[in-house]
């Protein structure tokens, strides 16, 4: 399944609605959404990532890649399903994001 | 599941994650664990494509294909890329992976992944490129399948034991008749049969001849090859597994109405030599709690039947052995009843002077039945004897004796021509 992304933004929040699968192939289509939604250095950025049905490492690193570029940058990852949290807290990510079944409220950035 | 192939580039990913999902449910895992399958395939798939071909320039196919054995189900894929073993790669520590994010590190994360999603992720290096194999116990539902091949395996090892009791018990017996009895009571226990029966072949009648039947009485049984289920096993060389006895055209029950018997299920094995010849014919009646024998006790039956043939073997070895010996000191007791009878000491008459008389006897092969002879019959007369005893060994010795005996009192008690003697002789021989 490939992926879409839908991408908004609002005040100092960008936000990525994801569906479908990151891997190898729509890892580079998901870094160059994150990019561009960098350019406008948002302090948060919210992953809606309910109707994401796999992500390998290669998506891991994207969100790797966002932090080193933006080091302040809040994750907030919004209703991964259950193989996804696994995945997160397995590799540490969960601790480094903000996981999260319910919207954020945007603009209280944790620092 | 059928084997897939692709071209080993990043469209690979997707079809080669479908195929480890399906395997994975047709192989009854949680939806959980075929994810982590899944996730772990499409990492390795993915360091295979990027670092095993297109960092290296090379290009070449990914074949995925899958295998259940032993409770497990084995995935494994290969390519022909640059080699690369994941087990060999560090995996990063519980320390950097609580580091903040932007400090991680972005390598070793799909290994770990890949290590993490299955219980083990072997890697081979193949003559032409890389083999992965990933690992993944199958749950509970496939546990009876595991018990299954692992009660077959016990009952593998049973058999062999058997087969080496067999071995043993038969090989301490030499003596044929007492072997045969043995033989019969270690298949019947070996097969968890009822009854076994033992027939040989008798090669100078074409026949087989029953020598052991357990519940029979010991009246010998000749059968004819290709008549009856011995008869057909016998001249096919074949085993032949009868479920039903009764509705098989070749069961002949007059043996069942003679011994009160009643055979439900038959296995009938030929036993053959080690050049093929037929030696006999072995077979099992009943099988103990189930309704017929299953292909697996006719494996066992042949497996049995090539130990039988090996003792059968050497009992006839020992036999021949054990003839040719007495054969041999048959000769050497002819020769010494020979040897002992014939005048042997010259001067034979050492009072007369004037009698100057020789003999020998050198036999050629056989020994037993030539004979000479000499004594005088009156100051007068002196008697010779040639004779020939057309037997060998003891017997034709001992005629011998017999007749040399016979003709010294016809021939000392009568002052009558040689003719009549003779003649006396031969009234009292036949």
């Amino acid at each position: 399944m490939p992926l879409t992304i839908n991408s908004s933004s609002q005040g100092n929040s960008a936000r990525l609605k994801l569906t479908g699968e990151v891997d190898g192939t729509t890892a580079a289509n998901f870094r160059t959404e994150v990019d561009r939604a960098l350019t406008s250095a948002p302090a948060i950025l919210v992953l809606d990532v309910e109707q994401l049905t796999f992500m390998s490492s290669a998506g891991l690193r994207v969100l790797i890649f966002a932090k080193q570029k933006q080091p302040s940058l809040t994750i907030y990852v919004l209703k991964p399903q259950p193989p996804i949290v696994d995945t997160l807290r397995k590799t540490g990510f969960y601790d480094g994001v903000y996981v999260t079944e319910t919207e954020p409220e945007t603009g209280t950035a944790k620092s | 599941m059928k084997a897939l192939t692709v071209p080993g580039d990043l469209d690979a990913l997707e079809p080669i994650r479908e195929y480890a999902s399906e395997a994975g449910k047709n192989a009854g895992l949680a939806d959980s664990a075929v994810y982590r399958l899944c996730l772990a395939v499409d990492e390795i798939a993915t360091n295979v494509v990027m670092h095993g071909y297109q960092e290296a320039g090379l290009t070449g196919k990914l074949r995925i294909s899958s295998a259940i054995d032993c409770g497990r189900l084995i995935l494994e894929l290969r390519d022909t890329g640059k080699s690369y073993d994941p087990t060999k790669h560090t995996i990063p520590t519980a320390e950097t992976l609580s580091l903040p994010l932007e400090e991680r590190d972005i390598g070793g994360l799909g290994i770990l992944l890949a290590r993490d999603g299955v219980d083990d992720l072997q890697y081979d290096a193949a003559d032409d490129g890389n083999v992965h194999r990933f690992i993944v116990n199958l749950p509970n539902a496939r546990v009876s399948e595991v018990e299954a091949q692992s009660a077959h395996l016990s009952d593998e090892r049973r058999k062999l034991s058997i087969l080496l009791s067999i071995s043993r018990t038969l090989g301490k017996e030499i003596e044929l008749d007492r072997l045969l009895v043995l033989i019969v009571a270690e298949v019947t226990s070996a097969m968890e049969a009822e009854r076994s029966s033992l027939l040989l072949y008798d090669a100078q009648s074409g026949e087989l001849v029953s020598k052991v039947a357990e519940g029979m009485s010991t009246r010998e049984i000749r059968v004819q090859l290709g008549s009856g289920i011995a008869g057909a096993t016998a001249k096919d060389r074949m085993t032949i597994n009868i479920p039903e006895a009764y509705k098989d055209s070749r069961f002949n029950p007059s043996y069942d109405h003679a011994s009160g018997f009643r055979t439900r299920s038959i296995l009938s094995a030929p036993i053959t030599g080690q050049n093929g010849a037929l030696l006999g014919v072995v077979q099992v009646l009943n099988k103990i709690n189930q309704d017929a024998f299953t292909t697996e006790d006719e494996r066992f039956l042949e497996a049995i039947c090539i130990h039988l043939g090996i003792a059968l073997e050497r009992a006839e070895m020992v036999a021949a052995y054990l003839q040719s010996q007495m054969f041999k000191q048959s000769l050497q007791l002819a020769r010494e009843i020979q040897m002992g009878l014939i005048p042997k000491e010259f001067p034979a008459f050492p009072q007369i002077p004037q009698i100057d008389i020789f003999g020998a006897v050198e036999p050629a092969q056989d020994v037993g039945g030539d004979l000479y002879d000499f004594f005088l019959l009156d100051n007068n007369r002196i008697c010779f004897i040639i004779g020939d005893v057309s037997d060998k060994g003891i017997p034709a010795a001992l005629f011998m004796a017999m007749v040399r005996t016979a003709f010294r009192i016809a021939a000392l008690a009568s002052t009558e021509s040689i003719s009549v003697i003779l003649r006396r002789l031969n009234d009292f021989l036949c």
